[in-house]
């Protein structure tokens, strides 16, 4: 467990200067600027939604963040990728690192561990910096739709309006699409959001470690994606369930699809581990 | 921090957890509660309710008992908590409440009845070797081409009732009695020329008659009616038929036939009705567990008639004195308390054409309450839109409605909130007056949000009727969507 450890903080340490903290930043400060310039200044852009009464769920799904964060997190297993591949590749340091005096299965969990690590801390800062971004964004938006003057029609006119929202943080984090799709309030999401990566997150470490066969890590590129589609089906459904007035289970095809995660991450964790125990040329 | 792994995985377990268990803290800390307008509450205890309100990403299942309200949230949409509350109120539980088909399950209780026709047995009956014209007008049979066909054209049919159990494949056809004899009746077969195959068409199944089959279930048996248009002639019957007595009859319809006259199945005719101009039966449905209800039209008058499981008339109640030849559609709500007392809120419905739209006139609205005194009459005539529930017990009338809300400074509908009152059965007089206080106005905010208020744009009385087509923000706006009795049976019904 120890080597284990020591390993994994190596493994990560140096995906987090090479990689981690440029993908975190530039997916962080690009959105940071689509949501406060992207929707506030530029009114021929969003010429059809007014700003004055957007809240902030309307602020955060119509401002592309959510595009910008996918693209980061597959960013980060891309790299995750390219760095465990790279011990193949350059230097051949993968080799060195087998004959560190520990198990196999240990090497495999170093990989792992660090690959988590890193996805989680990319979760974790981004909602870190959502939660954040609320409290300036609200008051700004509150404040231009205090200053707005609603026309009803010719006659009607409607001036300061009271346009705090009650509770409007929570209702924020519930009904954004991207928000409650990838930081889940609730164990129903939580638990596809958490087993999807976990399968991701495991198909990855297996695609990078194991170079033998192309068509394996085809099959491996495949797992990955299919964590992808478990975590964040429910943001799919609810594009569904909106556009198409329908109401599709979500709770029964959430909880399918993060048993079939579960059972296929788990699958994959031991395969990997067998097959690392019975390769002769490392 | 030598041991990095270690700390940040702890951080961010530690950020997600405070971020779920804020979020659950949270949830109850919106403003929904049971605000009292006047009278007193305790009246409202006779009435406990349960429904949904929410909007696309979440909502709860409320219930108001005993004077007091309780909510549960889900994280989904109000659709899917609808699903939830219907399971819930099955007796379903665990996690198959959340895949729960109420609108199958609710379809496969009742039986299976169509009506269809056939000549009459004295009808004079012209035979042809061609298809009807009529049916090659269609534009799906237009580009068919055809190896031959024939044509049978009766003066005069017969309307038969069909029945299908749901436990088997067991199949009742009986002659109801009513007969069409207005036009020429046709019942044509077209052979096709690239397979050996063929269609059947009818006049009575090609044209809308809008002759329709009512049925309900009580117990193990079925009772149906066909309910008939203006043109049929003769008498309908109340059919009873259990389940041993659907048959099920091996020998097939005769092949290429165009019609079928036989019956089938051990069906009991409980009653008759006669049909004419001036007869009509509008509708069928059960009132508690023991006893059906029809509502009738002879002349102008409309009557309201409970029979019991044997066709004997309990009781017969005169509606309205007038109105009875324009009534073509008629609504009824029925509620059976505990399976016992009943509540039946009906809207009686004048249809017509008006400039190619089709036109609902309200014409009769009232309640009966139905319990171990009798059938009784409620002093209410209210038309109003907007019910989301109206029932009645012991004498009083539970009316609950979006009623327009002068505090809310919001155009329009938009200002809108459920009030709920009880009144006094006899004297119409309210004894008590609540509204659910929410925040849900706010969310009207972001209503507007899609329209551009800056000098330039469209007032918005202009830009909203374009406004509700597939935006993600109108799934944004929170609403009560249903409310039910708990511990009380309902069946919407809705029939000619």
């Amino acid at each position: 467990m120890k080597n284990t450890l020591k390993l994994s903080n190596y493994l990560f340490g140096w995906f987090f200067h090479k990689y981690e903290r440029y993908i975190l930043w530039i997916s962080l400060a690009i959105s940071t600027v689509l949501i406060f310039v992207g929707n506030l200044d530029n009114k021929d852009k969003y010429h059809h939604i007014a700003i004055e009464f957007r809240t902030y769920d309307l602020v955060v799904d119509y401002s592309g963040a959510g595009f910008v964060f996918l693209l980061g997190l597959a960013t980060i297993f891309i790299s995750i990728f390219i760095q465990i591949n790279g011990f193949y590749t350059n230097g051949k340091g993968m080799y060195s690192i087998f004959t560190l005096p520990m198990r196999r299965s240990e090497v495999f969990m170093a990989f792992l561990l660090s690959a988590a690590t890193a996805v989680m801390l990319y979760f974790a800062v981004w909602l870190v910096a959502m939660i954040i971004l609320y409290f300036p964004i609200t008051s700004m938006y509150e404040k231009a739709a205090s200053e707005a003057v609603l026309y009803i029609s010719e006659e009607v006119t409607i001036r300061d309006l009271d346009t705090t929202i009650t509770n409007g943080f929570f209702l924020a984090f519930q009904r954004s699409v991207f928000l409650s799709t990838c930081f889940p309030a609730f164990s129903i999401q939580a638990f596809a959001v958490l087993s999807g990566m976990l399968l991701s997150t495991v198909a990855v470490v297996f695609a990078g470690l194991y170079n033998d066969y192309i068509s394996l890590r085809v099959v491996l590129f495949l797992a990955v994606l299919g964590g992808f589609v478990v975590a964040f089906y429910g943001a799919w459904l609810t594009f569904q369930n909106n556009y198409n007035y329908i109401s599709q289970g979500v709770v029964l095809q959430g909880l399918s699809g993060t048993a079939a995660a579960l059972i296929i991450g788990g699958a994959l964790l031991f395969t990997a581990v067998h097959k690392l125990k019975r390769r002769k040329d490392i | 921090m030598k041991n990095k792994i270690v700390w940040i995985m702890a951080v961010s377990i530690l950020i997600f957890a405070g971020f779920m268990g804020t979020m659950s803290r949270l949830k109850d800390n919106g403003i929904f509660y049971l605000k009292d307008i006047e009278g007193q509450r305790e009246y409202l205890e006779l009435f406990p309710v349960e429904g949904v309100t929410g909007d696309g990403s979440h909502g709860f299942i409320f219930q108001l008992d005993e004077g007091q309200l309780s909510t549960k949230h889900y994280p989904f949409g109000t659709e899917q908590i609808n699903t939830i509350l219907f399971a819930e109120r099955e007796g379903i539980r665990g996690l198959k409440k959340y895949n729960y088909d109420y609108y199958n399950q609710d379809f496969l209780k009742r039986p299976l009845v169509s009506v269809d026709s056939a000549p009459s047995k004295d009808a004079t009956l012209q035979h042809t070797d061609v298809i009807h014209e009529e049916v090659l007008r269609n534009e799906n049979f237009r580009n068919e081409e055809f190896s031959g066909g024939e044509t049978v054209i009766a003066d005069k049919v017969d309307i038969y009732l069909d029945m299908w159990g749901r436990s088997g494949n067991g199949h009742a056809r009986v002659r109801t009695g009513m007969t069409l004899q207005e036009e020429e009746y046709y019942y044509t077969r077209g052979d096709y020329e690239e397979t050996d195959s063929y269609f059947f068409q009818s006049y009575f199944s090609y044209n809308d008659m809008q002759v329709e089959a009512s049925s309900i279930k009580l117990g193990d048996t079925y009772y149906c009616i066909a309910i008939p248009n203006r043109e049929c002639q003769g008498e309908t019957s109340l059919f009873r038929i259990k389940e041993e007595g659907l048959q099920v009859h091996q020998e097939e319809y005769s092949e290429k036939g165009l019609y079928e006259q036989r019956e089938y199945g051990d069906a009991d005719i409980l009653c008759t009705f006669p049909v004419d101009e001036d007869n009509r039966v509008l509708g069928m449905f059960a009132v508690g567990e023991s006893s059906l209800g029809i509502f009738r039209v002879e002349g102008e008058r409309v009557f309201f008639e409970i029979y019991d499981t044997e066709g004997k008339l309990i009781v017969r109640e005169l509606v309205s004195q007038e109105h009875g030849s324009k009534i073509s559609e008629v609504e009824a709500d029925v509620v059976a308390w505990d399976g016992k007392d009943v509540s039946i809120y009906f809207r009686m419905y004048q249809v017509f054409e008006q400039e190619g739209t089709e036109i609902w006139e309200g014409t009769i609205f009232g309640l009966y309450q139905v319990d171990e005194k009798g059938l009784k009459r409620l002093n209410y005539d209210g038309q109003d839109s907007g019910k989301l529930l109206m029932v009645c017990r012991n004498n009083l009338i539970l009316d609950v409605s979006m009623v327009h809300d002068e505090e809310l400074n919001v155009p329009y509908y938009y200002g809108y909130q459920v009030h709920l009152s009880v009144m006094n059965g006899d004297t119409g007089k309210v004894l008590y007056k609540g509204k659910i206080q929410t925040d849900y106005a706010e969310d009207l905010y972001k209503l507007f949000s899609p329209h551009n208020i800056a000098v330039n744009a469209p007032y918005l009385e202009e830009s909203m009727p374009n406004y509700y087509v597939g935006d993600i923000i109108v799934q944004r706006q929170r609403q009560i969507s249903n409310i039910l009795p708990i511990n009380g049976k309902v069946e919407n019904i809705w029939f000619r």
